[in-house]
């Protein structure tokens, strides 16, 4: 009894996201089976997450995550494996990073042709088969989209062979993660939450060689976060002690993964690169930009700090964005020593980063007892409905005691962390009974005992727990406050629990539990993500049709880039072809969506549209920069071939036929100015992604210097 | 009688907008700032002068009691690196980079319009605006 209930709220989540042809919606899917396992042993009470930190357990979760996210098979091939026998994700992890695993100085240096899955991948570059590490770079991914390399390419390496760092030749062992390592990317993989495990922009979390320092930067540093989508970590970043979940790899990661959201917060509220340098938080921190031109004309900018502000650390006194990067990792790390030394302000804006979760040592025990009143309703109503006599009842309740005991130490990250603290060990059990005495008082219908409807509830509590409101109101709430999320699902649930009488408040706030913000969150971003993925070939045939109409027109400057829906990172693009792309990018987005005609999806309502567009978005905007960038490649192709045929005769041209001469006196400069201006009419082709001045700058150069 | 005065008011209302004096680094001094924006909500003691600080993160940089450079925050279309790029595109650029970070902010700079824009390598968003005495 006592591990079925566990497993019927997880089967129900997960299951509620799988989907069934001809049952709708994929993620309104509501599938009724319990499955009959756990896929992770919480038997053993005084197990901690460390302990359950195996290949099996590593297994059981990957099987799990696959599963839920197995929405469209992909066709083709990754080498010798057929993408359409592979779930989902794994076709979708080999499409994107499959070709960048391994040693890169030699693509035959690993035989990996025995594996038909894609921790044998990573377990063969360890040499270790069936180990764990293959299971920890893929369950790494599965939660969060990116890829935790085990390769021999450092993104920003000086030198661009691969093996080389500092100037030194490593193998491609020295740029794996060892075991503790590894213990320390699973864990934090189970600690973070959206939007942490839902960032758009990261690609890759790269270790730089066992024993090097990081590349060009001072001795100190050992994390690196680049906003081009990835982030690279040294040794003294990576040190863990898995005996007492500590060491510094969590706060140190979690400080670069925390500027990667600065970043992508930046970006999603348009205002500030840095959601760190928006006024809001610059004025909470005590921050201020002193800037001025300096004797040189020079633009000097720095930050200074109020006096009496209160940081986290000394390393968050240098900026705003480093600020903002250690206050959540600290939040998270050490909840406690960031509450001593932080002001409630940033507390509170810290909490909105975890939704509103409080890490330290005291409340999370208190959050966890009542917790555990809540996701245990469906145990206590059964030993409500089978004991007859109170102490049956007590022995059960002792019982569930000591199960959600076992299940905070093995499955909460935290858990035998917080439990080393002996006031919690010694209180926690007590408040866990006394939540879950709280339960049985809840659903004693209006004080009497109605043996009919207790029974009506346990026969429907798999529609009690019907996800479909849960998603509906994070469709509707995704981008707004915190306390829309509950408001909604209570006003969506409530009416349809209005026929359990009393029970009503603890059915809706196990609702609430069971389908809490960030879990809901989570699986909606990994299945959406998952499925779109799965349908890249259908965006770039989108932009392929977006980008082919721009061209169409000629490009002109005339007037000035408007729009920016679509934005230009770097470099140039004639005003004609911007203005047509943002003119064309919400239209080719719908387009892209209506295109992705998979057999389960449509969505449901307007709320559900609009949040798939709000991911789709970012993918295809990345498509369109793709495109730039080899639309870019192309017109430098042109030069150098223009160069090559037309050089000469453009040379000789000039000097040749001397109509662009300017009349009068004339300095040798205004005659090359001239020389130029009248040669750059010469030079045919549509140039759309230059200045073409700029472009063809060394050959106007070559041309007119020197001409008289 | 209202109905024919109606040309005269729009008159006098385009007169007084074409009246609103301008600030042009290298030529208003600190008084006359004052006079147009009144007195600032803060001041910063830079070297080799004082910044005047305003309502909207607007600042004046003020040496030999003159305003010597503005800084203002981009609003619509400014905020796209883009757009500075076409609106220099008859200059001669600088680009560099303003600090040692890994992701520098950088300056694009138009001496002949006596204009900078600072924005962040590769994001293509700019956050702030310069303007100082034309070259």
């Amino acid at each position: 009894m006592k591990r079925i209930s566990l497993f019927f709220l997880l089967g129900l989540f997960l299951t509620s996201l799988s989907y069934r042809q001809g049952e709708g919606p994929a993620l309104i899917t509501y599938k009724k089976e319990i499955q009959k396992e756990r896929s992770l042993a919480s038997e053993e009470s005084s197990q901690c997450m460390r302990d359950l930190f195996t290949t099996q357990t590593l297994k059981g979760e990957v099987k799990e995550l696959e599963t839920l996210m197995d929405t469209n098979r992909l066709s083709g091939r990754w080498k010798h494996l057929d993408l359409s026998e592979l779930p989902t994700s794994a076709a979708v992890f080999l499409t994107k990073f499959g070709d960048k695993l391994g040693d890169k100085t030699t693509s035959e240096s690993i035989d990996a042709s025995n594996c038909r899955d894609v921790p044998c991948l990573f377990n063969t570059l360890y040499g270790t088969p069936d180990g764990i590490a293959g299971y920890v770079h893929y369950l790494w991914f599965l939660r969060t989209g990116i890829y935790l390399a085990a390769d021999n390419v450092v993104p920003d390496q000086q030198i661009q062979t691969p093996g080389i760092y500092n100037g030194k030749s490593h193998p491609l062992v020295s740029y794996l993660l060892d075991d503790d390592e590894l213990y320390g990317f699973w864990r934090l993989s189970k600690l973070l939450k959206a939007p942490y495990s839902t960032l758009t922009y990261l690609k890759e979390i790269q270790r730089v060689p066992r024993g090097e320092a990081m590349e060009g930067k001072n001795s100190g540093a050992c994390g690196l976060a680049n906003s081009d989508g990835w982030i690279t970590v040294s040794d003294s970043c990576l040190v863990v002690y898995p005996r007492s979940d500590g060491g510094y790899l969590f706060p140190a990661v979690i400080h670069e993964l925390s500027h990667q959201l600065d970043f992508e917060e930046g970006r999603r509220l348009n205002d500030d690169f840095f959601r760190s340098h928006m006024r809001d938080y610059t004025e909470m921190t005590g921050f201020e930009m002193m800037e001025y031109l300096d004797s040189n004309g020079l633009n000097i900018r720095k930050w200074l700090l109020k006096p009496d502000s209160r940081l986290v650390s000394d390393y968050a006194k240098t900026s705003p964005h480093e600020s903002f990067a250690e206050l959540l990792a600290y939040y998270v790390v050490d909840g406690d020593d960031v509450k001593a030394k932080v002001d409630q302000a940033a507390l509170n804006f810290a909490a909105g980063y975890f939704q509103g979760k409080n890490f330290e040592v005291q409340n999370q025990a208190d959050g966890w007892a009542t917790q555990a009143g809540i996701l245990k309703t469906n145990d206590v109503l059964k030993a409500m409905v089978s004991c007859s006599s109170p102490e049956c009842l007590d022995q059960s309740l002792s019982l569930l005691t000591q199960e959600e005991l076992g299940r905070i130490r093995s499955l909460e990250p935290d858990g035998c962390r917080v439990l080393t603290n002996p006031l919690i060990a010694q209180t926690l059990p007590g408040k866990i009974r006394e939540a879950l005495n709280e339960t049985t008082a809840k659903l004693k219908f209006s004080g009497s005992e109605n043996p009919e409807m207790k029974q009506k509830l346990l026969d429907n509590f798999d529609l009690v727990l019907n996800p479909e409101d849960a998603y509906t109101s994070y469709f509707i709430c995704h981008s707004q406050n915190a306390e829309c999320y509950p408001r909604e699902v209570a006003s969506r649930k409530g009416p349809k629990l209005e026929e359990f009488g009393e029970a009503k408040g603890a059915l809706l706030a196990l609702y609430l539990e069971t389908y809490r913000f960030e879990r809901v969150q989570d699986e909606v971003i990994s299945f959406y993500k998952s499925l779109l993925s799965s349908r890249e070939g259908v965006m770039k045939i989108k932009t392929d049709e977006l980008w082919e109409s721009c061209k169409q027109i000629p490009p002109s400057d005339s007037a000035p880039p408007r729009g920016n829906d679509y934005v230009v990172r770097d470099g140039y693009m004639v005003s004609s072809f911007y203005h047509c792309l943002n003119q064309g990018f919400n239209s080719g987005l719908n387009a892209t969506l209506d295109a992705v005609k998979l057999r389960e999806f449509t969505p449901k309502n307007r709320e559900e549209r609009s949040f798939v567009l709000h991911l789709l978005k970012p993918k295809f905007t990345e498509t369109l920069d793709h495109k730039l960038q080899n639309g870019r490649k192309y017109e430098l192709r042109y030069r150098e071939a223009f160069t090559t045929q037309y050089g000469t005769w453009l040379y000789n041209q000039m000097r040749s036929n001397r109509y662009w001469v300017p009349r009068g006196r004339r300095t040798q400069s205004e005659l090359e100015l001239a020389c130029k201006q009248a040669a750059i009419k010469h030079i045919g082709g549509n140039i759309f992604f230059h200045l073409k001045k700029e472009l063809y700058e060394d050959l106007l150069k070559k041309t007119c210097q020197g001409i008289n | 009688m209202w109905k024919s005065m109606g040309p005269l008011i729009i008159i006098f209302l385009l007169t007084s907008c074409g009246e609103k004096k301008s600030i042009e680094p290298g030529i208003t001094s600190r008084s006359s700032l004052i006079e147009i924006k009144g007195a600032p909500q803060a001041t910063q003691k830079v070297p080799g002068g004082e910044v005047l600080i305003y309502r909207g993160n607007e600042k004046f940089q003020i040496s030999s009691e003159k305003v010597s450079a503005t800084f203002r925050d981009p609003t619509g279309d400014e905020r796209n690196v883009l757009y500075w790029r076409h609106r220099f595109r008859d200059c001669s650029v600088k680009e560099f980079p303003l600090s040692e970070e890994l992701i520098p902010e950088m300056e694009l700079k138009c001496a002949a319009r006596g204009q900078s824009i600072v924005f962040v390598k590769n994001s293509g968003k700019v956050s702030r605006i310069t303007e100082y005495e034309k070259n």
